[in-house]
């Protein structure tokens, strides 16, 4: 390794960090980096984390959602699901006490998410886009 | 603003401070470096241990806290309704502001026994029940394959758009959903159901037949009664924001216990006294022929044209709906059927048609609701009216002949303590007559206008206002007495779905309340909180 790459890594480390500190809470929909899978739409990703279907495209996928609080999940929710926090309440109340579905598992933060869609192959989640790390993709940005 | 200037400092001093390491030597640059690259890999060594330790302490708390899901719900309020002689028999709303009607709190227990069977009870309390606690969903769900799963167990029937939530308020936007339409006496069916979902491009459709038995209490009869060979399906289909949806159900009533002095047990003595009076008063008719050679008397002869209580009958629930959410507008309607053959259980149309708007955190909306009991029903319960009212005045106007004449009462009635055809005849007007006119109001009908609002306290707590007014309860003949001439009438307002209220101390004295008083019209007023949690 030549002193000017590593020089360059240093660098875009200090780049990259200095992005997070600085970047507002863009989120992104994530993949394991292995699923055979390269781009959703939102209504895919809306349907799969109501419940209403288990995959995209014929792709099986588990949905990972975030703990009440985080600000990913408020910006996932209100950009992407179109819900707010009462109205996704009545709506997962509706299937809950029926027994006729189960909202997704909910993970701490950012980090338990990624950490979760790295090591499991079928795992779908949301997390801020500073945070994206090797060993997932980005399969849909929220706007 | 002293803080913005500072970091907008930040990268600058970074790149001077970098200036005397450009500066140094590169042997001096190259040693830093690795020296860097250590720490990097100790980090990123012990992010690995973190990232274990996490993992494990997941997978431990798994086992535990994700196997088990503890949910519940709870509706608190009060509901008064605008009549002192009608009250809401279905939740018990009476003119005082009382809290049974809406309270109610629900606990469900979820547990996950292996990847694809769970064990579900729900557990609730209402106040219309004295908070007795009773299990409304108890059941062990096997997930087949991804789209299909099994439920043994009791469970909610589906019988409308809302049935598997009605408890859950917080699910809908009403204190309680239209009465006209929400009111079949049965609520959960043991038995067996199926899920299957499927989706077709945008279109999700699932079906949900099942078969079961449940026991259910009838209002209007008080009586309990049973259903067996319950068989049914529920049949949605999704897209986008609509939702729609349709219903059958069919099953076999028996009527099994019958609690002295309800409404049942009247009925079912009465109809006999009935027939027993109508058989007598033919065979009084016929004797009168015969002894006076006059056949005008048969003209009195009454055909028995209905049949005892029946102690059991069929039922078939139709019921379609829809409903539209796009996060601002929601729009809604439901209408259903229900037959009820040969048995004087109310039996008819109802539906509803509702109107919300999200402005922020309040939704305002209004409903609009009928009832009315098909025709089949007034037709079946009209042939039982015209029974009684020829056996009466058939009674009555041979009486005075029968006592003119004397002709002997038969030995049965004479060891009944009847001395006289007048007598006989005056005891069977006044029993006929009350049971005319208790039959009388199971033909029903009424429409409701609902206003109310919905105010999102927080994600999980909502609160509810509303006012129902209720009209068009239809009118009906009450029979006052009977003369030969017919039944003397006079023409009442009807109840709808509502009952009338009993002054039971005014009863126990015995003293004749005469014709009902109630209005054409009346109101319920309600507001309650409910929670998910």
């Amino acid at each position: 390794m030549t002193i000017i790459m590593k020089l360059a890594r240093v660098l875009s480390l200090a780049g990259l960090m200095l992005a997070a500190s600085f970047a507002s809470a863009e989120v992104v929909v994530i993949v394991n980096q292995d699923a055979p899978i390269n781009g959703a739409t939102a209504a895919d990703i809306q349907q799969l984390f109501l419940g209403k279907r288990n995959d995209i495209n014929g792709v099986s996928l588990t949905p990972v959602d975030q703990s009440e609080g985080n600000p990913s999940r408020d910006v996932f929710y209100e950009k992407v699901i179109e819900k707010t926090p009462s109205q996704l309440n009545a709506y997962w109340s509706r299937l809950i006490f029926t027994g006729k579905a189960k909202p997704p598992k909910k993970y701490f933060d950012d980090a338990e998410v990624l950490e979760t869609v790295m090591e499991e192959e079928d795992a779908i989640g949301y997390i801020d886009a500073a945070q994206v790390a090797e060993g997932v993709k980005v399969i849909y940005t929220v706007q | 603003m002293v803080k913005k200037t500072c970091l907008a400092l930040l990268p600058l001093s970074l790149c001077i401070s970098s200036v005397p390491v450009l500066a140094a030597s590169t042997a001096e640059l190259e040693q830093r470096l690795e020296q860097q690259e250590r720490q990097i890999k100790r980090l990123e060594n012990r992010l690995r241990g973190t990232r274990a330790a996490v993992k494990e302490n997941r997978s431990r708390l798994s086992d535990a806290a994700d196997r088990l899901k503890i949910n519940g719900f709870l509706s608190a309020g009060a509901s008064t309704i605008d009549s002192q002689q009608l009250y809401e028999p279905f939740y018990g709303v009476y003119d005082n502001l009382r809290s049974e009607s809406v309270n109610k709190v629900g606990v469900q227990f979820n547990f996950e026994v292996s990847d694809n069977i769970d064990v579900t009870a729900q557990l609730t309390s209402k106040g219309v029940n004295d908070y007795s606690t009773e299990a409304e969903w108890l059941y062990l769900n096997y997930q087949a394959t991804d789209n299909l799963a099994f439920k043994i167990g009791r469970q909610r029937i589906p019988y409308y758009l809302l049935s598997e939530y009605l408890d859950v308020g917080f699910a809908y936007p009403w204190v309680r959903p239209p009465l006209e339409m929400y009111n079949v006496p049965v609520a959960s069916f043991d038995g067996v159901s199926a899920y299957y979902g499927i989706s077709l491009g945008d279109v999700r459709l699932s079906f949900q037949p099942y078969v079961g038995s449940s026991t259910g209490y009838s209002d209007q009869l008080e009586n309990a009664f049973e259903t067996n060979q319950q068989y049914g399906l529920a049949a949605f289909a999704d897209y986008k924001n609509f939702t729609f949806r349709v219903g059958f159900n069919t099953s076999h009533v028996d009527v099994r216990t019958v609690d002295e002095g309800a409404v049942s047990a009247d009925l079912i003595t009465g109809v006999d006294t009935a027939l027993a009076a109508g058989t007598v008063v033919n065979g009084l008719a016929q004797g009168l022929a015969a002894a006076t050679s006059n056949p005008a008397f048969l003209g009195f002869v009454v055909p028995p044209t209905v049949e005892p209580f029946p102690k059991n009958s069929r039922t078939l629930y139709t019921s379609a709906g829809f409903s539209y959410d796009d996060g601002s507008l929601l729009v809604m309607g439901e209408i259903a059927n229900l037959r009820v053959e040969d048995l004087p259980q109310p039996g008819g149309d109802g539906g509803y048609f509702t109107v919300g708007y999200r402005f922020g955190r309040w939704m305002p909306h209004a409903t609009f609701a009928k009832y009315y009991t098909d025709s089949a029903g007034d037709e079946y319960m009209n042939e039982y009216l015209e029974y009684f009212n020829d056996v009466a005045s058939n009674t009555a106007a041979l009486a005075p002949t029968a006592d003119g004449a004397s002709v002997p009462l038969p030995a049965e009635l004479t060891a009944q303590g009847f001395s006289s055809w007048s007598q006989y005849s005056t005891v069977v007007g006044a029993g006929l007559a009350d049971l005319h006119n208790g039959l009388a109001t199971l033909n029903q009908q009424q429409q409701s206008y609902t206003l109310g609002v919905v105010y999102d306290v927080s994600p999980r707590v909502k609160a509810k206002l509303e006012a129902t007014h209720y009209e068009n309860f239809g009118n009906y003949d009450y029979v006052t007495g009977y003369t030969g001439a017919g039944p003397t009438t006079v023409s009442v307002n009807g109840d709808g779905r509502f009952s009338q209220v009993v002054d039971e101390v005014d009863e126990v004295r015995g003293v004749d309340s005469g014709p009902p008083a109630n209005k054409d019209h009346t109101a319920i007023y309600s507001f309650s909180i409910e929670a998910v949690f």
